[in-house]
């Protein structure tokens, strides 16, 4: 064989492996991309919590509670359900309150209520960034929070039978 | 000696004169410089936020988090598009009727009066239930209510001008998107940037205030375009 064959025949090994190396890398990169999405879609395994005791069978209907009650609550590790809202805005919004009020009525549970001013100065800020939400606090400590921000949570913004299926998710009736 | 002597005294004033001339230029020069041509720093194409944020139409780029990075552009205008005080019942939700603050350059153009309002919640109450520039048909198409509605659009919101439009929480500066392209605005020159409420920027004007234990709402401070009905003409 000639040298110029013997090259070229090596260039083309080269070229095959390199080619091999790349196609590799980019399935690995997508294989792995596929598995982690699929891991963060997969079913949360959600551990269900209990409202204190003070919250069922309660006719209270989005009572409103002080920054200082507010603070109280998570001092003495409360576990209960908070609506924050961010009105005067668009019917959407301002509806979903009633859709929260709805539910409460249906189901006797109390959720807690704060207007967004309230909550500035609070460690809520540190974790909600948008309102409306309905905050689940396990123990003083918040568990869940509906996300006016992300698409997987929309759908719980818009009529009394999502926001219960969400609310159910985490909280024992 | 007396020629040298002048021959000095020439050189000097030559030289005197040739500085006066040069300062002189130099001075000229300064005061019919043209002005450096404004860089303006290309913006964002509009695109949609995530979630219920996406649903009232605001921005994802352009927001109450980054619209510091572009006020004061010369190829923009500003809206706000709140009322003064709300006649909406906003306290039975938990909010405030008032406008408590707006960002700087900022001009108001309250929504409730180009378009309709609908289906507020009945803790609300109607609303503003005044008149508007534009109506809806059964179809849910803007329908001109007055001979000058469309001009006074054109007016308050410049079709050769970027829009950037905000609200209490983005909801009003949506519906203002939507009428506006509508009416043939261009809907890539119209930024929805969300509600005052989440603004943290520098350029804070506070209208809400306490003066002598009173509170106090400085609408004084704010440019706004008002918009008189009874000097327009009804469309037949």
């Amino acid at each position: 064989m000639s040298e110029t064959a013997k090259k070229n025949r090596k260039l083309i090994a080269s070229l095959i492996v390199l080619f091999t190396i790349v196609i590799g890398v980019v399935v690995g990169f997508v294989v792995v991309k596929v598995i982690t999405a699929n891991n963060d879609s997969a079913s949360e395994v959600v551990e269900k919590f209990r409202l204190d005791e003070k919250y069922y069978n309660s006719s209270d209907v989005l009572k409103e509670i002080s920054e200082e009650d507010f603070k109280a609550k998570l001092e003495a590790k409360e576990s209960f359900a908070l609506l924050v809202s961010l009105p005067r805005c668009t019917e959407e919004t301002a509806a979903f309150k009633t859709y929260v009020s709805g539910y409460e009525n249906e189901k006797k549970i109390a959720i807690l209520y704060m207007t967004s001013d309230t909550v500035r100065n609070t460690m809520i800020m540190d974790t909600v960034k948008y309102f409306p939400s309905v905050i689940l606090f396990n123990k003083g400590e918040i568990k869940a929070y509906l996300k006016f921000d992300k698409d997987s949570d929309t759908e719980y913004y818009k009529s009394q039978e999502a926001f219960g299926q969400w609310f159910e998710k985490y909280i024992e009736i | 000696m007396k020629e040298n002597k002048s021959s000095v005294v020439r050189t000097v004033i030559g030289v005197v004169g040739v500085i006066i001339v040069l300062v002189a230029g130099v001075l000229i020069g300064q005061a019919t410089k043209q002005p450096k041509e404004e860089k303006l720093a290309e913006l964002p194409k509009p695109e949609i936020s995530e979630g219920m944020r996406g649903e009232l139409g605001i921005d994802k780029n352009i927001n109450e988090s980054t619209i510091d990075n572009y006020l004061n552009r010369s190829d923009s205008v500003y809206r706000d598009v709140r009322l003064f005080d709300d006649p909406g019942n906003y306290a039975a939700i938990g909010g405030d009727s008032y406008m408590s603050g707006i960002i700087e350059g900022f001009e108001v153009v309250p929504y409730p009066y180009l378009a309709p309002l609908a289906g507020l919640p009945e803790a609300v109450g109607k609303g503003y239930t005044g008149k508007t520039l534009f109506s809806t048909d059964k179809n849910g198409n803007y329908v001109a209510n007055y001979v000058e509605s469309k001009q006074i659009l054109e007016d308050l919101f410049p079709k050769d001008k970027v829009i950037f439009i905000m609200c209490g929480g983005g909801g009003y500066a949506g519906m203002t998107k939507a009428l506006l392209v509508s009416q043939g605005w261009d809907a890539d020159k119209i930024y929805d940037i969300g509600g005052y409420w989440y603004y943290e920027g520098d350029h804070k004007v506070q209208i809400k205030t306490t003066i002598d234990g009173v509170d106090t709402y400085a609408f004084w401070k704010v440019n706004y375009h008002s918009i008189d009905f009874n000097t327009l003409h009804k469309k037949a």
